[in-house]
């Protein structure tokens, strides 16, 4: 049983977490960089006060494993997942706690708040609330759990799965489009709900520029954390031109010009951002500064895609790039350097180790 | 003439190919090997889709220092083609013509004469493996190459495409392309006689005959 329990790990619960590494490390960063531990402990005991006030929690758990269920539907459609319908011949006595386990390491970061709730009703002797905590993550872990269950053992196609494939289609495909068609086909959820969070922390970050009013490193800022929220796109992007773009390699294609697509796919995947950002602020900051600010994230996606040709690395090993070029730039920004020039800076150094690192890179060999 | 010279290949300390020096004349040349020695990985290397040490050169063009010059005249199609699964076999023709510079009319015939047009509009994630294998081998006679690599042309396809591949292979041998070619069948019959044999094996691309 523990091979059984090993392949499901492998197979659906570390793949979840290497895909939405971005979406973790910016909410870990936004909850953990801004909040000092006194305001989190005070925010936790207001949630957990009343069992009306823990609905808002509840329901973004609820959301979060909505996310999970999608993410493993997903998963067990894809052509190397078929086996995963052998889990039918496990008896279900063994089958159940299996899939509960499953379900319980995929929803951990919800757990792990919960036991924040939990800890801080105890303290203040909320009974009530400690219950319905307790229960209301059980009752979701099993639900899901349910959920989870039933699609496994039941066979799937592995052909095109998206909805959005009937409108998808029309869209045109050279190079630099093959990515986001894929993000479509493949994983509509997972581009759906980053954009929703990386929209958030742009709206977010221009709601506070308006209540100062002056400081435009806020809206910089913004885009940097939209670049982070959009870094795992640039490890699926590599493993794409892995999987299914390794014979583009015998084409007539330049170094600059493989650059030169991959940078404009990242421009058009990033288009939500950049009408919500100019929207927003097109009347209220210099134009060098808007642009500069657009720039960052897609020169930050090109720098990752970069560095990913340096040497065959994890997602594991990859999520340390982003979060370290968030913190440094973070502090970049904050001492004042326009946002245009640091856009072109790293649009620049991102080509240059691209240029150094493309050619010797194996792209028919897995990580 | 394909030459190779001072050529490695390793996967990180794991030395795959050491060959000191390999001439390739125009023909058609039969690479032989059992599994895991190294053809495959042979063909990506000389197909421009994996790095390796030394040179790689056919005639005057070195494909490290002239890449789109070298792969304008090389073409490849993979034991395991593997493409984009929401582009259909059309989109696929459309962008290798553009890129290897061949004429829509050479494309439509290449896809009548091996059936593709029947499915050209569907997705390839809907494909067998028989239906990659004859879009995969469609693209790798694009163009105006000098040099075609086709690694296990004939496996997953019926007997009638078989034929058909064959005929393929002597007509464009005929207009004086060569070939490299990785097979566990019997591919020499009637129309076919490799110019020479060789086997990889021991790390090592050796002359049979």
């Amino acid at each position: 049983m523990s091979a059984v329990r090993k392949v499901l790990v492998r197979t659906l619960v570390k793949p979840f977490y290497q895909a939405n590494a971005g979406f973790f490390l910016v909410t870990v960063g936004l909850l953990f960089g801004f909040l000092k531990t006194p305001q989190h402990i005070d925010i936790a005991t207001a949630l957990a006060y009343s069992p009306l006030y823990y609905s808002i929690p509840f329901a973004l758990f609820t959301l979060y494993a909505i996310k999970t269920l999608q993410f493993c539907y997903t998963a067990q459609r894809l052509k190397t997942n078929q086996f995963l319908s052998g889990l039918v011949m496990l008896r279900p006595g063994a089958r159940v706690p299996l899939i509960i386990y499953l379900q319980t390491l995929l929803m951990v970061p919800a757990l792990a708040y919960s036991g924040l709730l939990l800890t801080m009703a105890l303290q203040h002797q909320l009974w009530m609330s400690a219950a319905i905590v307790a229960g209301g993550n059980l009752l979701l872990i099993l639900t899901a759990a349910h959920f989870l269950h039933k699609r496994l053992i039941t066979p799937v196609d592995s052909s095109l799965i998206s909805g959005f494939r009937q409108w998808t289609s029309k869209l045109p495909r050279p190079l630099s489009m093959l990515f986001i068609h894929q993000l479509f086909t493949r994983h509509a959820v997972l581009l759906l709900a980053t954009k929703a969070i990386s929209i958030t922390v742009i709206v977010g970050a221009v709601l506070i520029f308006e209540m100062d009013g002056t400081d435009y490193r806020l809206l910089t800022l913004g885009m940097l954390l939209s670049g982070g929220v959009n870094a795992a796109f640039s490890f699926q992007y590599h493993k794409f031109e892995q999987k299914d773009l390794s014979l583009f390699k015998n084409l007539p294609i330049s170094t600059s010009s493989w650059f030169g697509q991959f940078t404009v796919s990242y421009l058009l995947l990033l288009i939500p951002e950049t009408v919500v950002f100019l929207g927003n602020t097109l009347t209220k900051a210099p134009l060098s500064l808007l642009i500069g600010s657009i720039l960052l994230p897609v020169a930050l996606l090109s720098l990752y895609q970069s560095v990913l040709y340096r040497k065959s690395i994890s997602m594991d090993n990859f999520i340390k790039y982003p979060f370290f070029a968030t913190a440094i730039l973070f502090f970049v920004i904050l001492g004042y350097v326009p946002a245009y020039l640091l856009g072109i800076g790293l649009l620049l150094v991102s080509y240059l180790i691209f240029r150094v690192c493309y050619r010797s890179f194996d792209l028919t060999i897995d990580a | 003439m394909l030459t190779l010279h001072s050529f490695r290949k390793s996967f990180g300390s794991q030395l795959i190919l050491d060959v000191p020096e390999l001439q390739f004349p125009k023909g058609v040349h039969w690479i032989k090997g059992k599994n895991g020695s190294g053809k495959s990985t042979f063909f990506n290397c000389v197909a421009g889709l994996s790095p390796y040490q030394g040179t790689i050169q056919l005639d005057e063009f070195d494909l490290r220092s002239q890449p789109d010059s070298y792969k304008l005249r090389v073409n490849y199609s993979q034991s395991e083609p593997a493409f984009p699964e929401f582009l259909t076999a059309n989109d696929l023709i459309d962008f290798f013509v553009t890129l290897k510079k061949a004429g829509p009319e050479q494309a439509q015939s290449l896809k009548e004469a091996l059936g593709v047009s029947d499915y050209a509009d569907a997705a390839t994630g809907s494909y067998s493996s028989g239906m990659l294998k004859k879009l995969s081998i469609v693209l790798s006679f694009l163009g105006n190459p000098d040099w075609i690599i086709l690694d296990e042309p004939l496996i997953t396809l019926d007997k009638e495409a078989q034929q058909i591949v064959t005929e393929m292979i002597v007509k464009k041998r005929a207009e004086g392309v060569s070939f490299l070619f990785a097979t566990h069948q019997d591919f020499e019959n009637a129309y076919i006689e490799a110019t020479n044999v060789y086997e990889v094996k021991d790390q090592q691309i050796t002359r049979l005959s």
